[in-house]
């Protein structure tokens, strides 16, 4: 059974020079949780997996696995293990030789070395191959024998950062359930790190936006989904057009902004009448119907299996919509808008 | 019409390096094939190859003279070949394993000085040839030299004695510690260093990383460091010239060639030089072969987008490392500083530091050798030779480069192998393959065509020789550089132009070279530079014309032959190095700062 950790930081920061790859940060993962890390290139994501595992120092703040700092201690002390985007396989070395590396440096007899590294490679899906060399495998292959060799030293925590950002798309689908399987069975804590919603959602219990150095939400991926804390974390979570207007009206929780012709939205955070606000569009959430909504030019209309994406002109403002028929170019489309988040800009 | 075009450079390049590299070299065998009975014998003479207990008697001696002990290192004398291999296996050891620690301090630690450290350790890239050599005679000399000056500044009471073939292998250790270095670094700066983080993380401390990724992945780059050393060494004249006085120094393969072009202006043919030619030649194929294949397995390894070598602040391991990196590198600077510093000396021969410096001396001999017609001769020659060959090597490296890289076929293969091969060619087997071809080839034209003749008899006009040896021997350096260029450059960037209706000829020269123009000028620029130090060819065909006025040596050969002749001609040799190195420093300046590509010997 491997013994596995919460982790904490405490107003994490790093910082180069004048610029801060990653900001205050302050995260709690619970032991056995497969934890999220969400946000686009350059966000700070990869550092703040580099400063857990020990790979970076921090400018400021703390570290603490299961209550415990860590922040100074080498990586070599913090038993974690982390696959890199590149996988980082050794070339020179076979499969087996890779994977068991983590073990001779525990200094484990032989016999065991050979057997744990046999049911790693089974766990994923590779026997047969540990005479081969990492070139001599395919790309999902490749990025299996990295989780290996990170699984098989039994980490308190296993730090994946875009494991699958090297491998095509219906192998990234098959292989990130095969991720969420094996650290399941296992149940170690996993932080996550990815540019893609969808993946993210897909493997994570809880999932953390980053933006800019800083967190911007924590939660679930229905939580996040469903009520995006600010404007970023909604424009970047699905396909979503952000406008600006006015408030023109307000009831309880719901507001109506005047983006060149009226949306009602949700207010997320405290909007008054008379407010500049920001309001979240998400595709999904414009329909075109028969009668009543608003008045738009279809601009655009393509197939993408099942629904067709339209790009619409609604006196001025420039929306997504689906539709299940194909609008022509030109034509004119009345639409509703449901599900609209407004927010301070 | 771009396969066409491809086909004719393939061809042009092939017939190139056929005519000038492969013919000659193969007409040594099938002369050492038709004087078998002349060499055969060679071999079982000791002064060839000796390896009785005889042989190492002298290798070193310890005796106390007095309240002092005296250490005499000579190396043993195993023969000619024997002497050689040792020599360039000592030397090739020694340099890889005080390279490696260089470059692991400067890759792997982070300590103030680093930056200063790179610059002193690549210092003595910059090559003046025979007086770095003198100078490291000067810090050896047994009664006034530097060496037993320190020592004995240091209260020891130690007399160190370095004579021979070991004082050769020491010289050569410090002129070509920077080829090690700068080739081991840059293969150890070229392992991506998250597979190193990755053993880190998985409980590998610094050391333990280092040694199962790091090394095990820079090996090909260490092997090629080793290799390269090694066939200048046993390639070298220099050192062996400078310390003649031992005749041990002179039973060196190298020494043997030199010495018999030096004899041979009655063009009188020996059996035995070509035997040496062709070992030397075997031995040094058979290091690049071996090298090359192991190169393969590497690419693996290696690096797209260049990273910083991961680092760490060093233990008393990594302090210890540091400083030994800083005493080597100083020691290995110490004969170039020394060198320049000889441009403005009035004496050094019989102390242990240079005395009597002045400006106004400097500025004398540099005036001495710019106007003097001797002297000027010699730069002339150089920069003429220099110059035809830099333009032949231009013109054959874009030919050669665009077939290697566009030409679909084995034979590509073939002639980016054929082009890289120089770099383990000896110069003195080049020289002495076109000596003996030539030779009879120009008696054989003498009755029909007696022009022709003339220009590539190599006792009349050795400059043919020479040039189109310089042209061969430095042609991989701008191939490199040129062929590197073009695989950076998409192929679909030419084709577009095709598609417009270009022809590949026009594509080429409006497309392909002004996108590749930094790597063909940085290759020429490499090419003239070396050519313009190059010691083999220069001191053995150089000299074939003799020493009047008219002579044929190339600055290089002038020096040697001052060196060896007048205490003056020592400082005047010093004056023609200074300009040498005043030429390079400029190159290395071009290349890296203003072309931003790179410059060294880098396989």
């Amino acid at each position: 059974m491997i013994a596995v950790v919460s982790v904490r930081t405490e107003k994490l920061t790093k910082r180069y020079g004048d610029i801060y790859a990653v900001r205050d940060v302050d995260l709690e993962v619970r032991d056995g949780e497969i934890f999220a890390v969400l946000g686009p290139s350059g966000c700070g994501k990869t550092t703040l997996l580099r400063l857990i595992a020990g790979l970076e120092e921090p400018s400021s703040g703390r570290i603490y696995f299961d209550g415990r700092d860590v922040t100074d201690l080498p990586t070599q002390k913090r038993n974690t293990a982390i696959v890199p985007q590149t996988w980082a396989l050794w070339p020179h070395m076979t499969i087996f030789d890779n994977v068991a590396y983590g073990l001779k440096l525990r200094k484990l007899p032989r016999a065991e070395i050979g057997a744990r590294v046999r049911r790693m490679l089974e766990l994923v899906g590779l026997s047969g191959l540990e005479r081969r060399r990492p070139y001599e495998l395919s790309g999902g292959q490749q990025q299996r024998v990295a989780l290996a060799r990170a699984l098989v030293v039994e980490p308190s925590l296993l730090l994946l950062d875009e494991p699958l950002a090297n491998l095509d798309a219906k192998l990234r689908l098959e292989l990130r359930g095969e991720v969420r399987r094996i650290a399941k069975e296992l149940s170690i804590t996993t932080i996550y790190v990815t540019h893609d919603q969808e993946e993210a959602f897909a493997v994570a219990d809880r999932v953390a936006v980053m933006n800019a150095g800083s967190v911007r939400q924590v939660g679930s991926p229905e939580e996040i989904y469903r009520r995006p804390a600010d404007v970023f974390v909604a424009s970047f979570i699905g396909r979503a057009r952000a406008v600006h207007g006015v408030v023109v009206d307000r009831s309880g929780a719901m507001v109506t902004v005047d983006v060149g012709f009226p949306i009602n939205a949700e207010a997320v955070q405290d909007l008054a009448v008379g407010e500049r606000a920001v309001v979240v569009v998400r595709q999904g959430s414009i329909r075109m119907v028969q009668d009543g909504g608003i008045a738009c030019r279809v601009v655009d209309a393509r197939f993408l299996g099942g629904t067709y994406h339209v790009d619409l002109d609604c006196g001025g403002v420039r929306l997504p919509a689906e539709s299940d028929s194909a609008p022509r170019p030109g034509e004119l489309v009345r639409v509703a808008i449901k599900g609209a988040l407004a927010y301070r800009p | 019409m771009r396969q066409r075009f491809v086909s004719a450079a393939l061809a042009a390049g092939l017939a190139f390096l056929l005519a000038f590299l492969v013919s000659p070299i193969a007409y040594i065998f099938y002369y050492i094939y038709t004087q078998l009975a002349a060499v055969a014998p060679l071999l079982a003479s000791p002064y060839y190859f000796d390896v009785s207990p005889a042989a190492f008697q002298n290798a070193f001696q310890i005796e106390r003279a007095g309240s002092v002990y005296r250490l005499v290192l000579n190396g043993p004398d195993m023969g000619v070949i024997a002497n050689s291999l040792w020599v360039g296996l000592t030397v090739a050891l020694a340099d890889t394993l005080l390279g490696l620690a260089i470059a692991f301090a400067l890759a792997k630690y982070e300590f103030r000085g680093r930056t200063a450290l790179g610059i002193v350790a690549a210092a003595p890239l910059i090559v003046v040839p025979f007086v770095t050599a003198y100078v490291i005679r000067i810090f050896l000399n047994p009664l006034w030299g530097t060496l037993n000056w320190a020592i004995s500044s240091l209260g020891i009471p130690l007399r160190v004695e370095i004579r021979g073939l070991a004082a050769v292998a020491l010289a050569q250790m410090f002129l070509y510690l920077p080829i090690a270095y700068l080739n081991i670094y840059t293969a150890v700066s070229r392992v991506d260093p998250t597979l190193e983080e990755v053993a880190n993380n998985l409980g590998a401390s610094g050391s333990r990383a280092a040694r199962d990724i790091v090394l095990r992945l820079a090996t090909p780059g260490i092997a090629a460091a080793f290799t390269l050393v090694f066939i200048m060494s046993i390639d070298d004249i220099a050192a062996p010239i400078i310390f003649q006085d031992y005749p041990e120094a002179r039973k060196l393969m190298s020494y043997q060639i030199y010495q018999y072009f030096i004899s041979s202006i009655s063009g009188q043919i020996s059996p035995a030089t070509a035997l040496l030619a062709l070992i030397l030649l075997a031995v040094s194929l058979a290091a690049f072969l071996a090298v090359r294949r192991y190169v393969g397995l590497s690419q693996y390894a290696m690096l797209v987008r260049q990273l910083r070598p991961r680092s760490y602040r060093p233990g008393p391991g990594g302090y210890a490392l540091i400083a030994l990196s800083f005493l080597v590198v100083i020691a290995a600077a110490a004969p170039l500083a020394g060198a320049l510093v000889l441009v403005f000396a009035d004496r050094w021969a019989s102390s242990p530091l240079p005395s009597g410096l002045s400006p106004s001396l400097g500025l004398d001999r540099l005036e001495t050798v710019l106007t003097n017609p001797y002297y000027v001769r010699g730069i002339e020659n150089t920069v003429v030779y220099s110059l035809t060959a830099t333009a032949a090597v231009v013109v054959m490296g874009i030919l050669i480069s665009v077939a290697a890289a566009r030409f679909r076929g084995r034979a590509a293969g073939v002639l980016d192998a054929l082009a890289t091969a120089p770099i383990a060619i000896p110069g003195l087997v080049v020289a002495y393959s076109y000596f003996l071809a030539l030779l009879p080839l120009s008696g054989w034209l003498a009755g029909c065509c007696p022009d022709i003749a003339h220009i590539i008899n190599p006792l009349d006009n050795p400059a043919t020789a020479i040039v189109i040896g310089y042209s061969v021997r430095k042609l991989p350096f701008a191939v490199r550089s040129m062929y590197a260029g073009l695989q950076q450059l998409h192929i679909s960037t030419e084709e577009v132009s095709l598609n417009l209706g270009a022809s590949y000829g026009r594509t080429l020269a409006s497309v392909v070279l002004p996108l590749i123009r930094n790597n063909v000028i940085s290759g020429a620029l490499i090419a003239f530079v070396y050519m313009t130090s190059e010691v083999s060819l220069g001191v053995t065909l150089g000299s074939l014309k003799g020493l009047g006025y008219d002579h044929a040596m190339p600055i290089t050969a002038v020096m040697s032959v001052d060196i060896q002749g007048s205490v003056n001609g020592l400082f005047y040799a010093a004056a023609l190095g200074l300009i040498l190195a005043l030429i390079q420093i400029a190159a290395i300046l071009l290349v890296t700062r203003v072309l931003k590509t790179r410059y060294g010997f880098i396989v």
